[in-house]
Parts: structure tokens; C-alpha cells; sequence
């Protein structure tokens, strides 16, 4: 089973979603088919918009990212996301955490081949 | 040293415990709370003894709760606390949500799908998915005002048919069709009239509720909705009865296509009207 295909995979990524979208927003505000585009950049995170956008509502509601419509120079205004102090906060709490996973779960499949 | 069964624990701990697996295990798909279950038990027996108390169990069972303690799957949580209580909510929530990609949500009532016509407008390209931050909470009262005028001219249009044409309609008329369009079922004009009517009025008057009462914006939504499908279903049916026992296949398609469109035309209105006062807000000199 590929790992795109593979739903263990899928969750996996789900599951750090939350992480990397504020990651990506802790670089700069960004509106929403830009943060799909820049995961999808990268493999390992690409997930559909379907998935992306949900999230970034909730993180909306938990106060975690703020929106604003910003104009355009190519065509009609986007919603830009930011992070907020909260969401800042929430970042680094995650990040620590994943650390820490990462940590732990490299040492323990130290011994496999890659 | 630990138990082999829970039976071994006091009265009262042993009630404890059925009382702390119970929620556990609710969080569970319903084809694993079996295995869960058998798990779940060895867990506390090999951390428990017969001298347990009750308080001993809950400590133990405190870490029986799924990680992060909530239950249901990752996506119905990312949504949760964006459906809005109440079933005119809900409605609004499953017919529009253009954040999420599927075209077929869960019902909002009752079993089966609804077709997610948020999703249908973001293809088409009528709307961004995340347009509104809540769907309909920025739209303007003008925008429900102008929304609840279709419903309402639906109704006015089955109440003109029947007033201008109800006395040279046959008597009886068609009430029930077969799937290829034939009339198998007959009811008195009279009876067929005031079916129709009522539906009209039905529909009219909760149009006209959605365009001046000041609940949240999803409610209106979800009664607007609810308000044109049943106007825009009543004129189809009152169409179709006046068919008579011609047989037309494409009649009945042709009627809840119409009726989706007529829907679709009334949400995507409101969330653009939505979308603009949320720019509005953001960009109130540049525009």
C-alpha cells in the first residue's frame, strides 16, 4: 500500500494538520488556497482543501487565527488568516509536544531500515 | 496483588467501575466496544486489587477516557461547534457547508443525504469555501428580506393557479405518480386544492417569519430553505396535476431539480450577501 493511499498515513497527517497550518501561519498571514498550495508543496502534508478549510474555521472559533479580507492585485479580495497571541501560544505548546513524540519514536525506530 | 475479574472488587467499586466504562467505551465505534470492553476491563483488573475503594477506581479509570476525550472522528470534531442547535440550523448547516468538499452530508433530519450545495457552488465557482467565517452570521437583514421574497412568490403562484383556473380544473385529480411519470392515484379537486394550499401557506409564512425575526442567521437560512423547497415543491406538484393522466417521465426529475436550483439560487444569496459584509467590515474605504 502506497503511502498516499494508506488511511494509517492519512490520519497521521491529519493529525499534525492543526500543527503545520500554524506553522506556516507563524511565518506570516496567509489566505486559504495558499496554505493548500504550500502543503501540497510538501508530500509528506498534502491534503485536500476539504480538510484545510474545515480546520481553519475551527481555528477560527477558538480564537487561535483571526481573518481579514485583503485586496487582491490579481483579482477579487481574499481572507487572510493570522495568528493570534493565543494561536501563538497553542503553537508552541504543539510544537514542544511533537518534539517530544518525534523524539521518542525516532529513538525507538532507530534500528529499521529507512 | 491484582484481580482477575472485577467481580472481585467491593459493591461499591465494582459499580464504580461499570460507571467508568461505560463512557469509555460510547467513544468507541459499536462493532470494537466488545474487544474495547474485554480490554478495557484487563486494564483495571491488572491495576487494581480486591482492597480497591471506589476512588481507586475512578483514579484508574481517569485514564481510560480516549486521548484528547472527545469521541466521534477527527473531521466531526474540526466541525463541531459550527452546527447550530436546532433543526432550521442544521438544515442550513448540511444544505450549505462550502468549506467541506463532500456534495452529500448526513441529513439534518431523519435518514439519508442532503446535497451539500456549498460544495456545488465552490465548483461552479460562485463562492470561496471559507467566504463566510460562519455561514450566514454576517449576512444583513435586507438579504434575508430579499431571499424570502422567492418562497413567498411560489405560494402566491400555486394560490393565483387555483384562484384563476380552479374551477375548470377536472375533478378528481392526479395525487400519486409511478416512477415513470403515470398518475396512479386520484384525490377529489377540493381535497387536491387544499393540500396544495396549505403547503403554500405553510411555506409562505415561514418564509415570511425568516425575513423578519432576529434569531441567528443560520436559523433564517435553514427556514429559507426549508420555506422553498416546500413552495417550490407545492408549485411542482400543482403543475404536475394538471397533467392529468398524461404520463411524463422527466416531469418528476425535472420538478426536484428545479426545486434544488431554487434553493441553491436563495443560499448561494445569502452567503455572497454574507461574504460582502464580511469585506465590508475588512475593506470599508477601499471599496
Amino acid at each position: 500500500m502506497t503511502a498516499e493511499r494508506d488511511p494509517w498515513a492519512s490520519q497521521l497527517r491529519k493529525g499534525v494538520l492543526e500543527l503545520a497550518v500554524l506553522g506556516l501561519l507563524a511565518d506570516g498571514p496567509r489566505y486559504g488556497s495558499a496554505l493548500v498550495d504550500e502543503l501540497a508543496g510538501r508530500p509528506a502534508l498534502a491534503i485536500s482543501p476539504g480538510t484545510v478549510y474545515p480546520l481553519l474555521a475551527r481555528l477560527a472559533k477558538g480564537a487561535l487565527v483571526h481573518t481579514t479580507w485583503q485586496e487582491s492585485p490579481v483579482g477579487p479580495p481574499r481572507k487572510y488568516y493570522a495568528l493570534t497571541d493565543a494561536g501563538r501560544t497553542r503553537l508552541i505548546d504543539m510544537a514542544a509536544a511533537y518534539r517530544a513524540v518525534s523524539h521518542d519514536l525516532t529513538d525507538l525506530l532507530k534500528d529499521l531500515p529507512r | 496483588m491484582t484481580i482477575r475479574s472485577l467481580d472481585e472488587l467491593s459493591a461499591a467499586a465494582r459499580k464504580a467501575a461499570d460507571e467508568a466504562l461505560d463512557p469509555a467505551l460510547a467513544a468507541a465505534p459499536a462493532r470494537l466496544r466488545g474487544s474495547l470492553r474485554d480490554d478495557l476491563t484487563a486494564h483495571l483488573c491488572d491495576h487494581l486489587d480486591a482492597d480497591a475503594t471506589a476512588a481507586d477506581v475512578q483514579r484508574i479509570a481517569a485514564s481510560l477516557a480516549p486521548e484528547g476525550g472527545e469521541a466521534g472522528s477527527w473531521l466531526d470534531r474540526a466541525g463541531a461547534g459550527f452546527v447550530p442547535k436546532g433543526m432550521l440550523g442544521r438544515i442550513a448547516a448540511t444544505w450549505w457547508n462550502p468549506a467541506d468538499e463532500r456534495l452529500l452530508l448526513p441529513r439534518a433530519v431523519g435518514w439519508g443525504w442532503d446535497l451539500n450545495l456549498g460544495a456545488v457552488a465552490v465548483r461552479l465557482g460562485l463562492i470561496e469555501p471559507d467566504a463566510e467565517s460562519v455561514p450566514f452570521t454576517s449576512t444583513g437583514d435586507s438579504a434575508f428580506r430579499l431571499a424570502a421574497t422567492l418562497p413567498v412568490a411560489l405560494a402566491g403562484a400555486t394560490a393565483l393557479h387555483y384562484l384563476v383556473r380552479g374551477r375548470s380544473l377536472p375533478d378528481p385529480l392526479p395525487a400519486h405518480w409511478t416512477a415513470t411519470g403515470r398518475a396512479d392515484r386520484w384525490t377529489s379537486r377540493r381535497r387536491a386544492a387544499a393540500t396544495d394550499l396549505t403547503i403554500a401557506a405553510a411555506g409562505a409564512g415561514l418564509a415570511a417569519w425568516a425575513a423578519t425575526t432576529d434569531r441567528p442567521g443560520p436559523t433564517r437560512a435553514g427556514a429559507l430553505t426549508a420555506a422553498t423547497m416546500a413552495t417550490s415543491l407545492g408549485v411542482g406538484v400543482t403543475g404536475l396535476r394538471t397533467l392529468g393522466d398524461r404520463p411524463n417521465p422527466l416531469a418528476t426529475p425535472a420538478m426536484l431539480a428545479s426545486s434544488m436550483v431554487a434553493v441553491g439560487v436563495v443560499l448561494v444569496g445569502l452567503a455572497r450577501a454574507g461574504r460582502e459584509a464580511e469585506i465590508a467590515r475588512d475593506l470599508p474605504r477601499e471599496r
